[in-house]
């Protein structure tokens, strides 16, 4: 611990002074950000914003992350400071406070070799087998604390290999991660006419256990029943091929991935009680291999754009080790296969990637008729590998512009979503939906604008046939929302936005209709960003692998700050 | 590009001529039965954290009865309704308590579940003290590896007819224990038939084991040792209560444990004495 302040004292003395003599003679250069969020709990019984520590008592819970960067002499060297008082985007019920270095780095290049050491963000492909990234609303920090190298051969090809540990929180994880990867690239000659290129690349990760955590490994399949007894292994090594094919207009990415056999914990999995006298229980260890095919094609030429991908999983449950749980200690990223919405009632369901075993498809079209008017189409479709349905949705979209004065977009969002397996709902089987939106933007002046939003989600509406394999169909999960926003902009400093999210028709009978209004403003000044907004927010239960968990409702005030430097 | 080749090979290749020594799975135990259970053996108590609506949670409870029968008394267990998942079904008996929200406050709050914390420790690798159902298994093994560093003697007097339950609990340190320790008495009731929601939908009947009915001491525990105990230094601790009628004492029993306070709360060792004894 005292090397680590010695490092940062004498890192933070020469940043400084170098920053006065970068400053005259424009050497290096200096840079960083913050991000600091503050929440005031403000306890409300009717919503269920009651009975964690920080709504019971502490009141205030808050994260702030400071990143400082510089760069000289062909050195790249990073600090960041993370700060957690009473939070709970770690957990949303309990409260986590810590801080201290949440990251560091230095990099180095030396001719065609790139160095890098401390806390590292990298991916190999699409991040199928490998991914280290960072996603702080849900508090994912899984940067690689170790060693990185790069050779570039030329331009077009290179190489790199990796070392380290996964980060979690302010230490890490005990089992090693290390891969490599080449990556190239190939075109035409464009003299000659012709215009393609090839990127390829092929990765390789292996993951070894500890002793401690094989120890722990082996104690649990000791208690198992003979008939559900696994071997156990130290080493896990995932491959992946990749490419992508751009020719003309069109551009075809494909990666296929293998895993090879390793003890994996399967919270559906039947496991025999030691005492057969006791009944049958769910979740244990299992040993499998695994494989994962993704592929997308696109389409662009003036005004017209398509997007197919397809994915299809089998066991590729990639973690630290196999008692890691919801999204933690994940090693890799499959990619999601339906449409990130922005509006809330058409964000309000989710499908949550199925590692253990999903078949997806998604295509997106959009066609601009003119300047003017857009329009936006997409399909996708998941299923288990049994072909029972997780996810379906069909979402169109159009804009229309006119002139510089105002802007409408409108559309309508059919879903099907599995709440039996996405959030272990026994009997609930398929959530149908189709929520209607539209969203208008004036503007009164170059500065003054005002944006309103208007949702409507119908529950419980057949749509689409009826191909849900084993689950029914008649789920209206909380009832019917609506959901009302209205944004007054005063560039470039001011915006000011309130919004309701209404349960207008409550599944249950007699359930009292909630009311779920925000209120906020924000002000912008160069490369600050301020907010503080006034939410409620309802609740809801997620049952990811088998482990279910709350998010509670929110009640109270949130506060931002966003700097850039 | 003859570099490059060069390399893949040689990388793939030291890929595929590495093979590992996989560990011994060592000879399925037959249960704590065939350990001879003395008061100086270490004993784990599983504290997990449940409720009537946590779908879940049946299967937490299944495996904690698989590991009962595969380390007997070594193992005691306790579960505890608190939290979202508690609030009881029209018509239900409430399995809450005061002192189980406090534990689960005291203990991480509110997680995922089914959640169990064993001998109340934060493992390696873990946010607090809560840790998943697949850790269970291996978290207790380590443990029962440990040496115990205080007895813990349970006596009970109960008369039928006035339901009134005496406890002396006795017990001293084996090797010298450093630091303030608390002292924590349960009284637990299993076999509880009951509603409870399952994956099959809502059981009318399911028989809730394990539960934690009342404590005798405060949430955090009474006051054991302010600077520790000397070895062989003794101690001893009485409590009284009357079971409520709703209670089948031949099904309760009194749990009781030894733990660290301030900023670990680590159990030193558990008991448990049925009052049929």
């Amino acid at each position: 611990m005292k090397y680590r302040h010695l490092f940062l004292c004498m890192f933070f003395f020469v940043a400084i002074c170098q920053l006065n003599y970068a400053q005259e003679n424009q050497g290096g250069r200096f840079s960083g950000d913050l991000v600091a969020n503050g929440n005031f709990f403000i306890r409300d019984t009717a919503i269920g914003a009651a009975n964690t520590p920080q709504y019971d008592h502490q009141l205030f819970g808050a994260e702030t992350w400071l990143n400082l960067r510089y760069s000289n002499w062909g050195f790249d060297v990073g600090v960041r400071f993370d700060l957690f008082n009473n939070s709970n985007l770690l957990n949303p019920q309990g409260s986590y406070s810590a801080q201290g270095i949440g990251r560091w780095f230095i990099k180095k290049k030396i001719n065609n070799l790139d160095i890098a050491v401390g806390y590292l963000y990298d991916q190999i492909g699409s991040g199928i087998i490998f991914r280290a990234f960072e996603q702080r609303p849900l508090l994912i920090d899984n940067a690689l604390y170790g060693a990185r190298l790069k050779y570039s051969f030329n331009e077009d090809w290179s190489i790199k290999a990796f070392t380290g540990k996964q980060k979690f929180n302010f230490s890490s994880y005990s089992p090693i991660i290390k891969g490599a990867a080449v990556d190239g690239y190939f075109a035409s000659d464009e003299e000659a006419g012709t215009n393609w290129s090839l990127a390829p690349g092929l990765g390789i990760v292996n993951r070894t256990i500890d002793d401690e955590t094989m120890r722990n490994i082996v104690s649990s399949i000791t208690t198992y029943n003979i008939a559900d007894s696994i071997g156990a292994h130290y080493n896990t090594y995932a491959f992946s091929a990749y490419n992508t094919l751009s020719v003309g207009k069109f551009s075809w990415y494909i990666e296929g991935a293998y895993k090879t056999q390793e003890q994996i914990f399967d919270p559906f999995a039947v496991r025999l009680a030691k005492d057969t006298t006791n009944s049958p229980s769910l979740g244990k260890m299992i040993s499998v291999d695994g494989n994962v095919l993704y592929t997308t094609l696109s389409y662009a030429s003036k005004g017209f754009g398509v997007t197919l991908e397809a994915k299809r999983t089998e066991n590729f449950k990639l973690r630290v080790d196999p008692f890691v749980e919801l999204n933690r200690g994940a090693i890799n990223f499959l990619p999601p296969m339906a449409r990130v919405n922005t509006y809330r009632l058409n964000a309000r369901y989710n499908s949550a990637t199925q590692e253990l075993g999903e078949l997806a498809f998604q295509a997106d079209v959009s066609y601009a008729f003119s300047k003017k008017l857009l329009f936006n189409l997409n399909f996708s479709n998941i299923t288990d590998l049994n072909n029972n349905l997780l996810y379906r949705e069909i979402y169109a979209e159009g804009t229309y512009k006119y002139k510089r004065k105002w802007q409408l977009i409108s559309g309508v969002q059919l879903q099907n979503y599995n709440q039996e397996v996405f959030e272990v709902k026994p009997k609930k089987g398929i959530v149908q939906t189709i929520t209607p939106f539209a969203e208008f933007l004036y503007k009164f002046t170059r500065k003054k604008s005002l944006r309103m939003e208007a949702q409507y989600m119908f529950t419980g509406v057949e749509w689409g046939g009826t191909d849900f394999g084993e689950f029914k169909s008649d789920n209206r999960d909380l009832g019917d929302w609506v959901f009302l926003l209205a944004e007054f902009g005063i560039a470039p400093h001011w915006i000011f936005e309130v919004s309701d999210m209404y349960n207008i028709d409550p599944s249950t009978e007699g359930a009292k209709a909630n009311h779920y209004p925000a209120v906020g403003i924000v002000y912008i000044h160069k490369s600050n960003r301020f907010s503080v907004r006034y939410v409620k927010q309802v609740e809801g239960v997620v049952c990811t692998g088998g482990i279910c968990r709350l998010e509670p409702a929110f009640s109270g005030v949130k506060m931002s700050i966003n700097s850039t430097f | 590009m003859k570099k490059l080749s060069f390399l893949s090979i040689i990388v793939f290749a030291l890929c595929f001529s590495c093979k590992e020594i996989q560990p011994v799975i060592p000879p399925f135990g037959d249960g704590g039965g065939s350990v001879i259970v003395t008061p100086e053996s270490r004993k784990v108590l599983i504290e997990e954290f449940t409720g009537v609506s946590c779908v879940n949670c049946p299967q937490g409870a299944a495996q904690i009865e698989d590991l009962i029968s595969i380390h007997g008394e070594s193992l005691i267990a306790i579960s505890i309704h608190a939290g979202f998942f508690s609030s009881p079904y029209p018509g239900q008996q409430d399995f809450r308590t005061e002192e189980g929200s406090a534990i689960l406050n005291l203990l991480g709050g509110e997680s995922s579940y089914p959640a169990g914390v064993i001998n109340r420790k934060i493992f390696d690798g873990e946010i607090d003290h809560q840790v998943g159902q697949a850790s269970w298994a291996g978290h207790i093994a380590n443990e029962l590896t440990e040496d115990a560093k205080v007895t813990i003697d349970i006596s009970t007097n109960y008369n039928s007819e006035t339901r009134k339950l005496d406890i002396d609990v006795t017990g001293g340190a084996i090797e010298i224990i450093d630091g303030a320790l608390r002292i924590s008495v349960m009284v637990v009731e299993t076999n509880i038939k009951d509603k409870q929601l399952t994956p099959d939908g809502l059981i009318d009947d399911y028989s809730h084991k394990h539960v934690l009915r009342d404590m005798l001491t405060d949430a955090t525990g009474d006051e054991l040792a302010l600077e520790g105990l000397a070895v062989n230094e003794t101690y001893e601790k009485s409590y009284s209560m009357v079971l409520p009628e709703a209670w089948e004492s031949g099904n309760c029993s009194v749990v009781a444990f030894v733990h660290e306070t301030g900023t670990t709360t680590t159990v030193l060792q558990a008991e448990e004495h049925y009052l049929g004894e």
